[in-house]
């Protein structure tokens, strides 16, 4: 009745065998073969087509940190000396100073990249890395370093690039700031403008972690995320992006 | 010797004024604690006032000495430098390249006396904080507590107990050893991030005089050990696999049906 039967593989594999005697077998061989090859070939393309991008390609890589990297800050100079002088040490009641400290920061603005992102305070996690919040919508700000507006040392502001059930974050637009743009970290009661002096892509083995959380030297702000290559099995990116600004006054 | 020791004087005496310590001879960063009640003081080292009016209860700065051994008087203020000594120490040796407090203090038994200690200025890990108690009161032995348990036990005049801690505020209380009868506190104690935090037990027990001094070193800080700022995106990956499978898959079946329907031609 079907005059034009629509190929399935059924009525063709069973019309193999009946074909030519010498080369049905070694014919099939061939076709599965192909059939792999080609198969290989697709996944492969596929697997080209679909590999991660790496998010900061336009960053310059760099295996340093740029200046202004705090002059070897981590010898133990425990409370700076006070210079010899003539004159006797002034002494003064040994109790704890009240801690006048700057406000936290609570805000990162950046308006020509649309950022406006809430800033948590974070510390240190069990493995002894920068504590990050839990979704990549905020900010950690690294709450033992330096505040905005203190006269020293690195305010680190880190935010995780991607993650699973959330996608890209907000911070993957650093990769498109350039030297000069204008940040903004609100504190509470004030804020700090930054202009941008370096965007860097860092092997995260090569980075100068010291000089990134510095505690001397003069102020700058640090925003760092991840960039590179995206290793599934660790979960981890193979590097960081660090931008480093410094405040206008 | 003679010579040396004029020596050693002038160094002293000179040190302070222009930094003119020898080449060779590492300095020391020292602070003075005053941790005898009732008495105001002047300090004299080498026979020259290093402090005058020294009150108790009070810290200096820190200051920089050239290494070396040191005699030190401590007077009633005023005295003069042939004045009757309340505490006397020869040969105090202050090793170079090292932070000491030498606390002027009550022993166990209520005499004054000078104990050199020195300061644990190490690196601290990223996040910690590290806390030194020192036992320096007319007082039997104490254990010290943070926030109602016991962090340092049987601690004995002049000794000290140090551990690194989370960052953060404690409550910390003495309490004579192996007893909940509180002899100080509590005291709210903040361990800032990096330091080294000196808590001094003073005072004397008999006199109920007993209190709490602090002292706060900086920049032992160590940097977090990286920035694991990307966790990847398990969705977009598994769609990808799915792609890379799919295409595989198709392409597969598109060559063998391709070579099937040439067989099923012929």
């Amino acid at each position: 009745m079907t005059r034009h039967r629509t190929p399935s593989p059924v009525p063709r594999r069973m019309a193999e065998p009946g074909g030519d005697g010498r080369s049905g077998r070694s014919g099939r061989a061939r076709g599965v073969a192909a059939a792999l090859a080609v198969a290989l070939l697709a996944g492969f393309v596929t697997f080209w087509l679909t590999r991660p991008s790496d998010p900061m390609s336009d960053v310059p890589a760099a295996d340093t940190l740029a200046a202004p990297a705090s002059p070897t800050t981590t010898t133990a100079t425990a409370s700076e000396p006070a210079p010899a002088q003539a004159t006797q040490p002034s002494a003064r009641p040994a109790t704890q100073a009240a801690s006048g400290s700057r406000p936290a920061p609570t805000r990162l603005t950046i308006e020509r990249l649309d950022i406006d992102m809430p800033v948590r305070p974070v510390g240190v996690a069990r493995d002894g890395e920068m504590a990050l919040p839990a979704t990549p919508a905020d900010v950690g700000w690294y709450e033992y370093g330096p505040r905005p507006g203190d006269p020293r040392g690195a305010t680190v502001l880190a935010a995780h690039l991607d993650m699973p059930g959330y996608g890209t974050g907000p911070i993957a637009a650093v990769e498109d700031l350039r030297r000069g743009d204008t940040l903004v970290v609100r504190s509470r009661g004030t804020s700090t403008r930054y202009a941008v002096s370096d965007v860097r892509s860092i092997r995260k083995s090569q980075l100068d972690l010291p000089a990134l959380f510095a505690r001397d030297g003069a102020p700058v702000l640090h925003v760092v995320t991840c960039g590179g290559t995206f290793d599934p099995d660790a979960r981890r990116y193979d590097r960081n992006i660090v931008v480093t600004a410094t405040p206008v006054s | 010797m003679k010579t040396l020791r004029i020596a050693a004087v002038a160094s002293l005496v000179l040190a302070p004024v222009a930094l003119a310590a020898p080449a060779h001879a590492a300095d020391a960063t020292v602070s003075i604690l005053h941790g005898v009640p009732g008495a105001t003081v002047d300090v004299y080292a080498n026979g020259k006032a290093l402090l005058t009016n020294f009150k108790p209860g009070t810290l200096t700065d820190p200051v920089m000495l050239p290494e070396g051994t040191y005699d030190l008087k401590v007077t009633a203020a005023g005295a003069g430098a042939d004045g009757a000594a309340v505490i006397e120490a020869n040969d105090v040796k202050v090793p170079g390249n090292t932070n000491i407090t030498i606390v002027a203090h009550l022993d166990e038994g209520g005499k004054p006396v000078l104990t050199p200690f020195v300061n644990d200025t190490s690196a601290i890990d990223a996040g910690k904080a590290r806390i030194t108690v020192r036992h320096t009161a007319a007082a039997p032995a104490v254990d010290v507590r943070a926030n109602g348990e016991v962090a340092f036990k049987d601690l004995t005049n002049p000794n000290e107990a140090k551990a690194d801690l989370a960052a953060g505020t404690i409550k910390a209380d003495v309490v004579l050893a192996g007893t909940d009868t509180v002899a100080i506190g509590p005291a709210d104690v903040n361990l800032k991030e990096g330091t080294n935090t000196i808590v001094y037990a003073w005072g004397s027990a008999a006199d109920k005089n007993l209190a709490l001094a602090t002292q706060v070193l900086t920049g032992m800080h160590s940097a977090p050990g990286g920035v694991p700022a990307g966790a990847g995106d398990e969705s977009s990956a598994a769609a990808r696999w799915a792609a890379i499978a799919g295409a595989s898959a198709l392409a597969g079946g598109l060559v063998l049906a391709g070579r099937r329907r040439t067989a099923a031609v012929r």
